[in-house]
């Protein structure tokens, strides 16, 4: 109940401060998008653009440069216990679909890529939230609540260097010759690698804090780089998969989104972690919108 | 936060929880006296359960020496520093628990998250004496104690209000209703480690290549066939005595566990005063200063040392004593009845018979048949 009256004070706010805007004027504004390409970080609009040639999905494709970035800023979490987060002030958004596809861009400022999840470290995560069914109200911005799901999905850097086999785990805690390990012990491990996937982004559904449900069948990509201090991580899935729980995106529509972003070497984890406030317009452009562009 | 009562505190205290007493709780009597830290219950543990990669620094059972022993490094003395100094007033805690201290905002209880370095000493301070330095001398010239040094063995707990499942912010972590095994559901944990800072005891372990954490099970699978855990069986020093506690007013004499804790106020749990409720009860060591023993057991130490060291002339006690580690079954009532003590499973079918003195025989000391002389006479 506090989560959602929160939700409504915060969205009375955002509004009232000449936030983001409703979905029509987005529309209307379409046009002038490229005008934002040559100031990124102005905008606090989160727009997919549309690309008829297929979505970027490597974060160093050239092909994000042109898409404008969103400039959110984050708060840390204050709302309920463990509380903490916040030493992120600002995640950069870019969005593209194709019709098919869409592709999500974060970046943001971390000076040490924390991949290794050791006893007492933790590793640097993001994650992006979207209603999972449209309702005449929006869920609770902190992860959804009951009646109104949200569709979570969560880039780990220790997940992904697993992908990749950058796992840390052998170098920071060596195999001990002599140490007696029970032989069925690499099938229980192997069993707990299959259950988790072999993708760096895991997708949820959540509703409310700590109520985290990974989906049976998993449908989000993940692809990440690091450097000059910023993670640039790619999220993709399909606009449609066909499962009840995954939100469905439609081009030319709009839905909602909230962000959190996890710093592993400031012990952030779990409730610890930047998060927005409240939700952001999402919209995706229509696909035909180069053509309506060029028409006139 | 809600009120919940902790008898062993004498009063009602702050949990984040509503109060929910299992069915039946599943409690411990360690015997500290009888404890010679061979670790077998360690290595029983550890062949059962933690044997695999990844579980390598983990002892669900540790024993360690006290007072400079700790695994997880300090964990005792930093907790309890973090607390602070607090006080009891006629066996009644007025003190705050590790719950009524915490903010509430940042953290709903004190804790301290061990690092890789303070799970790889489990035997720092082995045999250490405390009371001063022997300094080559000192060899039982004085008639008392004077310094010394005692074993306490550790498990999970399975608290009646166990920080580890306040802690766990999905609800991953579940107190069973049948038996009050504290477990962690692996399927709900996602390794967030809030129980490994919020366990006072470091019972919660992290296993970094699951990136679940793990911890004492109390041999779940065979308790419920009403047998003893790996660590009770195994113990050879017999100090173990397993079965259930009585958590209200209603205390049954002829239970083992209950008859220690509750009717002879002889066992106590560790740092009660941290609120959880720790199921887990040591009798005391009876040559250690009581002041030491009372910030770690609580108020009543004086009396259940002299109540064990009058244990020859207390037939009961004796033989309630005698039938720890004399069955692999729980024993779930006991007599003792003209110097031989009886123990009862969960169908009252007697498991355990043990004559509380053995009987001597001797023996002459030369075999005449044999043409031999016996080594052994006893």
């Amino acid at each position: 109940m506090r989560a959602a009256s929160l939700a409504v004070l915060f969205l009375f706010l955002f509004t009232a401060c000449g936030g983001p805007a409703t979905e029509d004027a987005g529309e209307q504004a379409a046009p002038e998008q490229p005008a934002a390409e040559s100031a990124p970080g102005m905008s606090n609009q989160i727009r997919a653009a549309y690309r008829s040639e297929g979505i970027p999905y490597d974060p160093d494709d050239k092909a994000w440069k042109e898409i404008p970035a969103a400039r959110i800023p984050l708060s840390p979490q204050g709302i309920i216990p463990p509380n903490g987060g916040g030493s992120v002030a600002e995640l950069g958004v870019r969005a593209a679909h194709d019709g098919e596809n869409l592709a999500i861009l974060l970046e943001w400022k971390d000076k040490n890529a924390d991949r290794e999840v050791g006893v007492a470290t933790f590793r640097d995560a993001a994650a992006v939230g979207f209603p999972a069914v449209e309702t005449d109200m929006l869920p609770s911005p902190f992860m959804g609540d009951e009646g109104h799901p949200v569709n979570i999905w969560q880039w780990t850097a220790d997940f992904d260097a697993n992908a990749r086999g950058m796992s840390g785990f052998d170098e920071r805690y060596p195999h001990t010759e002599g140490v007696w390990i029970f032989p069925q012990d690499p099938g229980v491990t192997r069993q707990v690698r299959a259950w988790r996937g072999t993708e760096p982004v895991m997708e949820f559904s959540a509703k409310g804090f700590g109520t985290l449900q990974r989906h049976d069948s998993q449908s989000v990509y993940g692809l990440s780089q690091h450097g000059d201090g910023t993670w640039r991580v790619v999220l993709r899935r399909q606009l449609s998969t066909g499962i009840p729980e995954d939100t469905l995106f439609r081009p030319g529509s709009a839905t909602h989104i909230v962000l959190a972003v996890w710093n592993g070497s400031m012990n952030e984890v779990n409730g610890k972690k930047s998060l927005t406030m409240n939700w952001l317009p999402f919209e995706l452009e229509p696909t035909m919108v180069a053509a309506a562009t060029v028409a006139p | 936060m809600p009120k919940v009562f902790n008898w062993q505190l004498g009063r009602e205290m702050d949990y984040p929880y509503e109060q929910a007493l299992p069915e039946k709780q599943i409690g411990m009597v360690f015997d500290t006296n009888k404890c010679i830290a061979c670790q077998t219950c360690s290595m029983a543990c550890k062949m059962t359960w933690t044997s695999g990669r990844g579980q390598e620094y983990m002892f669900w059972n540790n024993v360690e020496s006290k007072p400079y022993g700790t695994y997880p490094t300090a964990w005792d003395v930093a907790i309890l520093e973090k607390l602070g100094p607090q006080t009891w007033e006629d066996g009644v805690y007025t003190g705050k628990t590790i719950f009524e201290a915490a903010d509430g905002l940042k953290e709903k209880m004190l804790g301290i998250l061990p690092d890789d370095a303070d799970w790889a000493h489990p035997n720092i301070g082995e045999d250490q004496i405390a009371g001063g330095s022997v300094a080559q001398g000192e060899h039982l010239n004085e008639p008392i104690h004077k310094f010394w040094y005692f074993y306490l063995p550790r498990i999970c707990n399975h608290c009646s209000y166990p920080a580890c499942l306040a802690a766990c912010p999905r609800k991953a972590i579940y107190k069973r209703q049948e038996d009050g095994i504290v477990l962690i559901d692996q399927s709900r944990c996602r390794g967030y480690r809030e129980c490994v800072k919020g366990c006072p005891y470091g019972k919660s372990m992290f296993r970094p290549n699951h990136e679940t954490s793990e911890k004492c099970v109390a041999c779940y699978p065979k308790v419920e066939k009403g047998l003893q855990t790996q660590c009770v069986e195994q113990c050879i020093g017999k100090i173990r005595g397993q079965g259930w506690i009585s958590l209200g007013d209603k205390v049954r004499e002829d239970h083992p566990i209950d008859y220690l804790v509750r009717v002879r106020k002889m066992a106590f749990p560790l740092y009660p005063q941290l609120g959880l409720s720790p199921n887990v009860y040591y009798i005391p060591p009876i040559h250690v200063p009581a002041d030491y023993l009372e910030q770690m057991f609580g108020p009543g130490v004086k009396e259940a040392q002299e109540a064990y060291k009058n244990a020859p002339n207390d037939e009961t006690l004796r033989g309630l004593l005698v039938l720890f580690g004399s069955s692999p079954e729980i024993m779930e009532r006991f007599e003792v009845k003209n110097g031989v003590a009886r123990g009862y499973n969960r169908e009252n079918k007697m498991v355990a018979e043990v004559p509380i003195t053995e009987p001597l025989t001797l023996r002459e000391a030369k075999d005449i048949r044999l043409d031999v002389y016996r080594m052994d006479v006893t």
